[in-house]
């Protein structure tokens, strides 16, 4: 084929520039690491590459958001360790006053230790966080949980629980309410309570069994009463509306023993001592009792509790009863520092996941967009070689005239 | 002995004119679009004698230019095409580089902007929160008018860049006209044989210039004279005459220069896609309706959703001021602003309608089975024209056009597609009011999504006072103190047209009918068990029950929450407004789902995913028209080597030539030596 002398130039400079654009680019990948500089180098990539940055940044989020609600959790638990450990020496104090050696000195000034304790609950029931606002509250974290008038403690929030959202699926409870953590405690054994007609006379004390299963309690009102100069006692179910006895008017009837065990309604008593007619004690589903008008009950027990028969009976009826509802107390807090525990060791288990789904995107990224550094330097020394030829061959080839000849 | 003389003389002349030409080719080696000549000899008419026919020497024919058409033309049409792909690939991967950065793109702005949320959800009293938030948000609100912005400026590239194309196209023309003019006047002149070679190089190249610009379609007419044709057939240069083409403002849109050919009173405009391939203009129109409107579009589109969405839910919420869509006419209920779809009458429209669209903004639809709201908006434009039979809406992306309706509001509300969806329901738009009826033969271009990005603002209420986002839910759930079972209540959201009317209430299990009783007289309650929906239940009186089983989601006016467990007889449930809920962050952490769930393309994707889409749809475009450029590169090479085989200048070549032709002439003035010897021989016998 002819050449003209313009063809020898042009597809030199043609192919020099061709091999110049290879090694830019190339310059370019290894400064940045980039495989790809722009998406056209390759669209797919860059668009899975774009889409998994997102998915990274999300988890990311995820992982923050693991790491807020573990400190707000292990915060809410540290605060539920404090109230059990509160509790659980008020409780030690009522061990105490159970010794019938007590004098009403020594209660009162139990009583007002005690006092004391409670003054430390509230503190701790009305912390608020790092932002001031009320840790207990539920959503109204600008109201103080609990306001106290005159030893009668109310909760002043409401049942909101303040969520985070840890994975795409998972929304956190990362918040207890006041009324959930010192409200909604069961009193008795948690199935039935015994409450002591104040007008009694008795010198009798009871317990109710402290020892499970209390389920076959059938969650009727019964009143046990006793007749017959004290030698007989009769059951009746109580219509909780009217307060009357129900047809028909007596369920049960026996004769009365000391220390013997009355069970009724699948709920079972003890009596012990010698009783009046018409002393009576009441079985009634257990209801919900604040905490603090639990330690209320206590401190107002110690200090009225007196030496004769009858008020001792009294006073042993009562701490009975407040025994009860401790044990309640601090079940139901260790049942939700358990609930939180198990929460806490959920977001552990997602945090690591978390962090592995984290290295994973960052392999996926990497494949996707990062350069073969092996590959491209070897690309890079075989442009310049030929680019080093390219040169070479065109300085030789377009010296060559046949005017120089001439 | 004259003749001895004369054909010496011959020789010489032919001799000359070889030198000439030569050097006339290595003067133009260099010059655009020259084809070598050269000089075409053959012997004189021989003298007749009685001795035989006696040679009388040589001469020159005439000088021909080494040229070949089929060579030239495929030239011409690899370089239209490649002009047209280099044009494209330049403007395309601007687009390229701007959507994907790392930095400027996107996608860091629209993670920061959901990272600033989810921080006023763990904290959403928290001031320092809210103000981040408010930043991030301008970031993303600036970010979005950045990259609308820089596509704005390669409209207005592309606009300035067929302003100066066309210009050059007319110059072109005339030119060409008036070498056909020339062309002609010789060749009246000289006849056929002796071609003005070097005028006809001139006109080819123009020919070629003209092909890098658009794609030219060159015919011969019997004078010898070039007619172009451009598009479908519009004439360019007939003859010694050449037409003009106009830049323009569109007439559907005056944002858009388009071509159109010069008219006495009126100019027609070109139809982009008869341009659209070949030559530079090719280039640019082809990239500005395929790549930069879907960029410019799919960047609205993403805007619009994001706006559409967040503010659905947001105006479900309550501030920080205990403010709700419900309880306050100073809620603001929306966070971002974003103006309405672009409508543009067409500038040959007779009379003056004037007409709305708005997107479907309150509310988009929402997902009740992953609880977002989502957009249905598209990233086509739309043409509406009224035609005798009513309007009819058109979808320019694929042509799809609705059935025509007799009013324009019809067209939106009642006409439907193939699977029954009316326009407001399957592309996210409905009318928002209308003046006057169109006349017949009326046109609007409607651009839904186009200068959304640009107008995309963070809401200047919000930014004002940030304890106007709302972060919170305006009710509350929450079991009484007393409650001894083990049921609980989910925190409870709301749905768009929620009413908090009969709040506060308490929600009271009865055993023996296993239901709840207690909601407001005249609501409708819903419940859903299993994800199944239940039979609704209308309540006439308080103590209407609402039966129960673990689970159940349980909604009344817009409403609805959770109950699962086991209540005891007399468990109750309150349900109430939610005052002094500051520390409530359920909406802000239901505005932080939207980031992962579908919420644009009919539900189809996230944000981020399409915006992913545009990123790779422009960026497939610019490598595809990386390898095609690449491609007709070669092409281009390979056209011009093949042509300049014919008609390039070799300088090894002339120079053999020029030794050549010097010996000839010198053998020739050798001839006329001898022969003057030879006379001087002769007189002098004569003079002895």
């Amino acid at each position: 084929m002819r050449l003209s002398s313009a063809q020898i130039f042009d597809s030199g400079t043609l192919g020099l520039q061709r091999t110049y654009n290879d090694l830019y680019k190339l310059q370019n990948q290894i400064s940045t690491g980039r495989r790809i500089l722009t998406p056209q180098d390759d669209p797919v990539a860059a668009a899975q590459a774009l889409v998994t940055s997102d998915q990274q940044a999300v988890n990311n989020q995820y992982l923050d958001n693991q790491r807020t609600a573990k400190s707000t959790l292990a915060l809410l638990e540290s605060h539920v360790g404090g109230m059990t450990e509160i509790l659980q020496d008020v409780r030690e104090k009522w061990v105490a006053a159970g010794n019938g050696a007590y004098t009403p000195s020594e209660r009162r000034a139990v009583a007002t230790a005690i006092r004391e304790d409670m003054q430390q609950l509230l503190a701790l029931a009305n912390t608020k966080d790092a932002t001031g606002m009320a840790f207990f509250s539920g959503y109204k974290g600008g109201t103080q949980s609990f306001v106290d008038s005159n030893g009668t403690i109310t909760y002043q929030g409401d049942g909101g629980r303040r969520q985070l959202q840890v994975s795409s699926q998972r929304f956190l409870d990362v918040s207890l309410s006041g009324q959930e953590v010192f409200e909604s405690i069961t009193q008795g054994n948690g199935r039935y309570v015994v409450n002591t007609d104040s007008a009694n006379l008795t010198r009798v004390g009871h317990d109710a069994a402290a020892a499970g299963p209390f389920d076959n309690y059938d969650g009727n009102t019964y009143r046990v009463t006793i007749q017959n100069q004290g030698l007989d006692y009769r059951v009746e179910q109580i219509d909780t509306t009217t307060g009357l006895p129900m047809a028909p008017a007596v369920v049960a009837a026996a004769t009365y023993t000391s220390g013997g065990a009355i069970t009724v309604g699948g709920a079972t008593i003890t009596l012990t001592g010698t009783p009046v007619d018409n002393d009576n004690f009441t079985i009634s589903p257990s209801t919900n009792q604040s905490v603090f008008t639990t330690i209320n009950n206590f401190i107002t027990a110690l200090e009225t509790g007196g030496t004769s028969d009858a008020l001792r009976a009294s006073y042993h009826n009562q701490l009975n009863q407040l025994g009860l509802n401790f044990d309640q107390a601090l079940e139901h807090l260790s049942a939700q520092r358990s609930k939180l525990g198990s929460q806490l060791a959920e977001l552990d288990n997602l945090v690591s996941l978390s962090q592995d789904v984290n290295v994973q995107y960052a392999t996926q990224l990497s494949d996707l967009q990062d350069l073969d550094y092996v590959a491209a330097y070897s690309d890079l020394t075989k442009k310049k070689t030929s680019l080093d030829a390219a040169q070479t061959a065109f300085v030789k080839v377009t010296g060559l005239s046949l005017f120089d000849k001439l | 002995m004259g003749s001895l003389l004369s054909i010496g003389v011959t020789a010489v002349n032919a001799a000359q004119y070889g030198l000439l030409t030569t050097q006339h080719n290595i003067a133009n080696a260099n010059t655009l679009g020259y084809s070598r000549q050269n000089t075409v000899q053959s012997t004189n008419i021989p003298m007749t004698t009685g001795s035989g026919a006696m040679g009388q020497g040589v001469h020159v024919d005439t000088v021909k230019r080494s040229y070949d058409a089929v060579l030239n033309a495929q030239y011409n049409q690899a370089q239209t095409l490649g002009a047209d792909y280099e044009a494209y690939y330049n403007q395309v991967s601007q687009i390229d580089n701007i959507l994907a950065d790392a930095s400027s793109g996107l996608t860091p702005t629209l993670q920061d902007f959901f990272k600033s949320l989810q921080q006023v959800a763990a904290n959403p009293s928290l001031t320092s929160a809210r103000q981040s938030m408010v930043s991030s948000s301008q970031a993303l609100a600036t970010r979005f008018q950045t990259l609308e912005g820089r596509l704005a400026d390669l409209y207005d590239n592309v606009n300035t860049q067929v302003v100066g194309t066309v210009s050059d196209i007319n110059a072109y023309a005339s030119q060409l006209a008036q070498l056909n003019e020339k062309i002609a006047s010789i060749r009246g002149v000289a006849g056929d044989n002796i071609p003005p070679n070097d005028l006809l190089d001139q006109r080819d190249q123009l020919v070629s210039d003209l092909s890098k610009l658009v794609r030219a379609n060159v015919t011969v007419d019997r004078t010898g004279s070039y007619n172009v044709f451009i598009g479908s057939g519009q004439q360019l240069v007939v003859g010694n005459q050449s037409f003009a083409l106009v830049a323009q403002a569109s007439a559907a849109d005056p944002e858009r220069m388009v071509v159109a050919l010069k008219g006495n009173s009126r100019n027609s405009e070109l139809p982009d896609d008869i341009l659209s391939s070949g030559g530079k203009l090719g280039g640019l129109l082809r990239f500005r309706s395929e790549s930069l409107d879907a960029a410019a579009n799919g960047l609205g589109q993403v805007a619009a959703s994001v706006a559409l969405t967040i503010n659905a839910q947001h105006a479900l919420g309550q501030n920080l001021l205990g403010q709700t869509a419900e309880n306050s006419t100073a809620f603001v209920a929306d966070y971002f602003q974003i103006s309405a779809p672009k409508v543009i009458g067409n500038s040959a429209n007779s009379n003056t309608a004037d007409f709305d669209i708005g997107f479907v903004s309150a509310p988009p639809p929402y997902d009740s089975s992953n609880g977002n709201f989502y957009t249905n908006i598209g990233t086509s434009d739309y043409q509406l024209e009224r035609k005798a039979s009513g309007y009819v809406l058109t979808r320019l992306s694929d042509g799809y056009s609705w059935p025509s309706s007799a009013t324009l509001a019809g067209v939106f509300g009642t006409v439907t597609n193939a699977q029954g969806q009316t326009v407001a329901q399957s592309e996210g738009l409905a009318l928002s009011s209308f003046t006057t009826d169109a006349a017949v033969g009326d046109t609007f271009l409607i651009q839904p999504t186009r200068e959304i990005a640009r107008n995309f603002t963070l809401n200047s209420q919000i930014s004002e006072d940030v304890r106007r986002i709302a972060a919170g839910t305006p009710f509350r759930t929450g079991p009484v103190a007393a409650n001894t079972g083990s049921a609980t209540i989910s925190p409870g959201t709301v749905s768009t047209g929620y009413s908090t009317a009969g709040l506060p209430l308490q929600l009271i299990y009865a055993v023996a009918t296993t239901s709840f009783s207690g909601f407001p007289v005249g609501a409708t309650v819903n419940v859903t068990r299993n994800g199944t929906a239940q039979a609704p239940v209308t309540i006439t009186a308080l103590t209407d029950p609402v039966s129960f089983q673990s689970g159940d989601i349980i909604s009344f006016n817009g409403l609805s929450f959770q109950i699962s467990g086991s209540p005891v007889n007399g468990d109750r449930f309150k349900i109430e407004a939610n005052s002094g809920g500051i520390s409530d962050a359920r909406n802000m952490v239901a505005l932080g789902a939207l980031q992962t769930r579908n919420t644009t393309g009919s539900g189809a994707a996230t944000y981020q995913v399409s915006y992913a889409q545009i990123v790779g749809e422009i960026g497939s475009r610019a490598n595809q028209a990386k390898v095609s450029s690449t491609a007709q590169a070669a092409m281009v090479e390979q056209t011009q080597k093949a042509r300049d085989s014919v008609s390039g200048v070799n300088m090894d070549e002339e120079a053999a030539n020029l030794i050549r032709y010097q010996q000839a002439y010198q053998a020739a003035a050798k001839m006329l030596e001898v022969g003057s010897q030879l006379f001087g021989d002769i007189l002098a016998i004569a003079g002895n």
